[in-house]
């Protein structure tokens, strides 16, 4: 008769603990070192470049930029918003993050009912540049004022040693 | 007066209709949680196989319009009724629901009856997955009939004082009075042939040719759900614990006297005959094709058969 | 009494949607990433059996039909009627990024649309591809919405 193979394995098997993690009763696992799962992002790091969205593939990100409510005229607001249904977790948006405002964690627990339960979204607050001291007009004033004083130096100095 | 009750306390209790339909679901849930440490997992609750009864019943269900609505509805409800009936001859220790003079014949003809309204349901039901669920079957019952029969008589010839005897009450007596029949030599040819047989008989995993979910979607069952679905799944499980139920009636019926222990041992040989014809076989191999289901079945079960039968016709 | 038994087998029955789930898997033009990780649910370390999970070949008898893959041009018709054929109640999963959103596929002449485009999903799992774990945790909270489902069809 021909040997049964795996025999012996079921039949000792019986007498061991089963391998099965604990898992949707107990606690998720530790994802392993390096996994790329759900995006990070840090506002607060972020120089709004757009590299990001310029390296990614499926196009998961969406860049919207309005004013910044209760800011100085010209400052803006700028939403990042990740979409985790379209992102394959390449890391490539993070490779390319020169500030490293990109991150991705170790979190692949992503599931839910809404759209809205996939979103990541990270905030950017984009100043505007500050104002300068002086107008164009104070400045070309206060030049031409500066080499009336010049010019009027020199025409003092060459008279004192014409003298 | 009191016989009356007591027989009527026998088919709807004890040996009959409850302790089946409790019996059947929790030896279905004990295989399956035997298939699963086998296999180093922790397995479903042993009430799996209730829940999913009931699941089934809570759910639509859904006629195909190429169906004949009254053979594909009425086919589950035979079937379930059938494997019930069997149920109700089989013996724990001496004492049986039902016992007439010929119980094994009877048991026979329910157990293909069952079998039938798989294939006559999956006919109704005009798909063909189903129609080659169905041929499958076919296959199967041919593959398993003769061996079984065979292992029936070589018990029957054993039992019956030269005279083959049919009688369920009989073999009991028999080996209430000779010990076991598992403990004859001669026989255990004929015992490891029905230790084969159950499993084809049920449609458990390395035999269910008929329902490869895999290659067939689910093959005689294709087009089934809700409530019939639900009544096949309960044959199903039925058939289970009347497939080992029949194994402990020709084979292992230990009789000490008290009706308790007489149970327990029954229940306890039970599953240990589904552990070791059903639960061993599908943690250990997969599905075997039908041609190869076919060979093995008459080649090693009914050799194996066939040389008990020998046997004891010689008088060993 | 009889009343009451009536309303304690509906309870049980509603118990039960939750305990059994059976679950029947559609490729919809999937790269095979997200059907492998299904497959690894059930093997013994995850061990979705648990749930009371069963791999079944047909759609008659799922409870629960997992989608993979971004639905291309030929798989949409048989992916709509394979799903008018799942008998109530069932919860329709989507498996990975793709039959959410279309992920890397998105824009193609080949690939049309979202899953919910067609069906209404009720749960997601994100991920390219979901680690079993992921899945599993959606097949629970998809159990959840199951005994909701069963329970608005008898009141």
């Amino acid at each position: 008769m021909a040997k049964i193979p795996y025999l012996g394995t079921a039949l000792t098997n019986l007498f061991r603990k089963p391998v099965t993690i604990d898992f949707p009763a107990g606690e998720a696992p530790k994802a392993q070192p390096n996994y790329r799962g759900r995006i990070a992002f840090d506002g607060t790091k972020c120089i709004n470049c757009g590299m990001c969205e310029r390296v990614c593939a499926p196009s998961c990100m969406t860049r919207v930029a309005k004013p910044l409510e209760g800011g100085e005229p010209g400052d803006q607001e700028i939403t990042f918003t990740f979409d985790m249904t379209s992102c394959t977790f390449c890391g490539m948006c993070a490779d390319f993050c020169a500030k490293k405002a990109i991150t991705l964690t170790d979190d692949y627990m992503m599931t839910g009912t809404q759209p809205e339960d996939f979103l990541v979204v990270g905030k950017v607050i984009k100043k505007a540049p500050p104002k300068p001291k002086f107008t164009p007009e104070q400045l070309a004033a206060m030049k031409a004022a500066a080499e009336a004083k010049k010019k009027a130096a020199e025409a003092a100095k060459a008279a004192a040693e014409g003298k | 007066m009191i016989g009356f009750i007591q027989s009527v306390l026998n088919i709807l209790l004890l040996p009959g209709l409850a302790f089946t339909l409790i019996a059947s679901i929790l030896l279905a849930g004990i295989d399956r949680v035997l298939v699963a440490r086998m296999q180093r997992r922790v397995g479903p609750p042993v009430l799996q196989p209730l829940y999913d009864v009931l699941k089934c019943l809570g759910k639509e269900t859904i006629v195909p319009r190429k169906a004949n609505e009254k053979v594909f509805l009425l086919a589950p409800a035979v079937g379930l009724i059938s494997v019930l009936v069997t149920a109700m001859f089989l013996p724990i220790g001496n004492v049986s629901a039902i016992r007439t003079n010929a119980d094994m014949i009877v048991i026979l003809y329910l157990l293909t009856l069952a079998s039938v309204t798989l294939i006559v349901g999956s006919a109704a039901s005009g798909s063909p997955f189903a129609g080659v669920g169905l041929s499958r079957e076919m296959v199967a019952m041919i593959s398993y009939e003769l061996p079984l029969v065979m292992v029936m008589l070589t018990v029957g010839f054993v039992c019956g004082n030269g005279l083959a005897t049919f009688s369920l009450a009989k073999i009991g007596a028999y080996q209430a009075a000779n010990g076991p029949l598992l403990l004859n030599p001669v026989l255990w040819p004929a015992a490891i042939a029905l230790l084969f047989v159950i499993p084809c008989e049920v449609g458990q995993q390395p035999f269910d040719i008929d329902e490869a979910e895999t290659e067939i979607c689910e093959g005689v069952l294709a087009e089934y759900s809700g409530k019939p679905l639900a009544q096949f799944k309960m044959m199903h499980n039925v058939k289970m614990y009347v497939m080992s139920g029949l194994f402990c009636a020709l084979f292992l019926n230990i009789q000490t006297g008290f009706f308790l222990a007489d149970i327990l041992i029954y229940c306890v040989s039970c599953v240990l005959v589904t552990f070791v014809s059903m639960s061993v076989p599908h943690a250990v191999t997969a599905r075997f094709r039908v041609e190869q289901v076919f060979k093995f079945y008459w080649t090693v079960v009914t050799g194996c058969a066939a040389l008990s039968l020998i046997l004891v016709w010689i008088g060993l | 009494m009889l009343f009451d038994l009536d309303k304690k087998i509906n309870e049980a029955i509603d118990d039960a949607a939750s305990k059994s789930l059976w679950l029947y898997h559609i490729n919809a033009g999937s790269c095979n990433g997200c059907d492998i990780e299904i497959v690894a649910a059930l093997t013994p370390r995850y061990d979705a059996e648990r749930l009371g999970c069963k791999l079944t070949g047909s759609p008659r008898q799922a409870d629960i039909v997992l989608v993979s893959g971004p639905v291309t041009l030929q798989s949409r018709d048989r992916l709509i009627r394979t799903l008018a054929q799942v008998p109530e109640p069932y919860c329709l999963v989507t498996v990975g990024s793709c039959p959410c959103s279309g992920n890397v596929f998105k824009g193609s002449y080949a690939v049309c649309g979202p899953v919910d485009k067609y069906r209404h999903v009720d749960v997601s799992v994100a991920g390219c591809t979901p680690k079993p774990e992921a899945i599993m945790a959606g097949i629970a909270q998809a159990a959840a919405i199951l005994k909701e489902k069963r329970k608005g069809m008898h009141e």
